[in-house]
């Protein structure tokens, strides 16, 4: 009985910790950004920024989606430098093996890596930016002339843009809605729950000038 | 007080539009140039008045649906319930700044005409039925419920109205720009035929209607009033 009730306080504490951990959106400062390339390549680009405080890390990682593949052309940037980062593709495994992360992933799933220039210390940080292009022929797809993108998204802060030359036609959450400096259509998606936000946009062509 | 009785109803297809139901019911009693420091006197009694507002109406929720820019109207559908058990009447307060035609009044359940009219803050006040804060001048549509409104149940409105308002709806720089603090909960706005949403400022859900009209619903939860903001261009 002794033995239950301490695994149940465990558990209880675990929980506790996990939630803690997330429980503040608006301490959170990872944001990402899409550009939706032309829908018939299903492929769209990605930048995403984050902060890495873990005394010790010397790597980080943007995990690939399954159902995605990342091209090789993923770029990583020290923010607080200027300078690219080191970058490859491992497996879960290999991530895994770190310890960085409070939950392990797939061991064969694959994540882009990139090392940074030293371990983070004792009160220090560092901002990185991963910029990445998708391809996702099930999430980002051309239906009867519209293009679809369904996606979830699990940030506090998210920005999609249209491609060019294609007008909104629906999305199911709440957006703000700007034109970016090229005239394309960007949403804004702020995500207030801890939760994710399960997001469609659809799209047609905007009409020719007659 | 000019009494009004409604004409027939025909246009149910339409919902309303909502925490406008504030313009004038009657254009020419809004019709009325004001200096603008007593125009935003108005407007602060106004705002208090619909804070108020919920301790007697429920469910509200307005549907504007804007017409062509250069003409700088919007039809508004209003729907309400009234709550106050033994209330004969409902008083919609009439926001400051916009001249309202085409109104009517129905009840829900039943789908038949209203009598309503306009009436000031002080006969507003004599009836027990809107804030004692109330201004002598504000006005109001006071609404003739078919019956008293019963105890533990509800009477369900829907106004019709079409505005005329020129600060809040234009036409600047070949864009049709609506801009609108909504203090209702549940708001949806619909573009005309032919124009493309290209800003909105507070979060808001889009569809496109099967007439190809863009439609964008606000939920509003904060205490005031949600600041919306639409652009959109013309399409070729």
């Amino acid at each position: 009985m002794k033995r239950i009730l301490c695994l149940g306080i465990i558990a209880i504490s675990m929980l506790a910790a996990a939630q803690q951990e997330s429980f503040h959106r608006a301490e959170q400062d990872r944001e990402i950004s899409y550009w939706l390339l032309d829908p018939a390549t299903h492929q769209f680009k990605i930048s995403h920024d984050f902060t890495v405080t873990r005394v010790g890390q010397k790597s980080v990682h943007s995990f690939v989606r399954k159902g995605s593949v990342v091209s090789p052309d993923a770029e990583m940037t020290d923010l607080d430098t200027g300078k690219p980062l080191k970058t490859y593709t491992v497996k879960g495994k290999d991530v895994n093996a770190l310890g960085y992360y409070p939950e392990p992933v797939d061991p064969e799933s694959l994540a882009v890596q990139g090392d940074l220039e030293h371990a983070v210390g004792e009160g220090q940080s560092t901002r990185v930016r991963v910029q990445e292009t998708y391809t996702d022929p099930v999430g980002y797809v051309l239906q009867d002339g519209e293009l679809v993108w369904t996606r979830t998204l699990g940030r506090p802060l998210n920005y999609v843009t249209l491609p060019a030359g294609w007008m909104l036609t629906s999305v199911n959450t709440p957006a703000v809605i700007t034109l970016d400096e090229e005239g394309r259509i960007k949403l804004r998606f702020i995500n207030t729950r801890n939760g994710d936000l399960a997001i469609v946009i659809k799209a047609k062509r905007r009409p020719e000038k007659k | 007080m000019n009494i009004t009785w409604l004409q027939s109803f025909s246009d149910a297809s339409r919902y309303g539009s909502a925490a406008d139901i504030h313009a004038g019911f009657k254009g020419n009693l809004l019709n009325v140039v004001h200096s603008s420091a007593d125009m935003r006197f108005r407007i602060v009694a106004w705002l208090l008045c619909l804070i108020a507002l919920p301790t007697w109406a429920a469910d509200e929720f307005t549907l504007y649906e804007l017409l062509p820019p250069e003409t700088h109207q919007f039809a508004i559908t209003y729907d309400v319930t009234a709550t106050q058990e033994g209330a004969p009447f409902f008083f919609n307060p009439i926001r400051p700044g916009s001249v309202a035609t085409k109104e009517r009044v129905v009840e829900r359940s039943t789908g038949k005409e209203l009598k309503f009219e306009v009436v000031n803050g002080k006969e507003a006040k004599a009836s027990g039925l809107v804030p004692p804060q109330t201004q002598d001048k504000d006005e109001f549509i006071k609404v003739y419920l078919p019956g008293p409104v019963p105890k533990n149940g509800e009477t369900r409105i829907r106004i019709f109205k079409t505005y005329t308002d020129a600060a809040s709806y234009t036409l600047t720089d070949n864009k049709l720009v609506f801009t609108r603090p909504l203090g209702i909960k549940r708001n949806v706005v619909v573009l005309p035929k032919g124009w493309e949403l290209i800003e909105c400022a507070s979060p808001g859900i889009v569809s496109t209607d099967a007439d190809g009209r863009v439609r964008i619903s606000f939920l509003n939860d904060r205490d005031d009033q949600l600041p919306v903001k639409i652009v959109a261009r013309r399409l070729p």
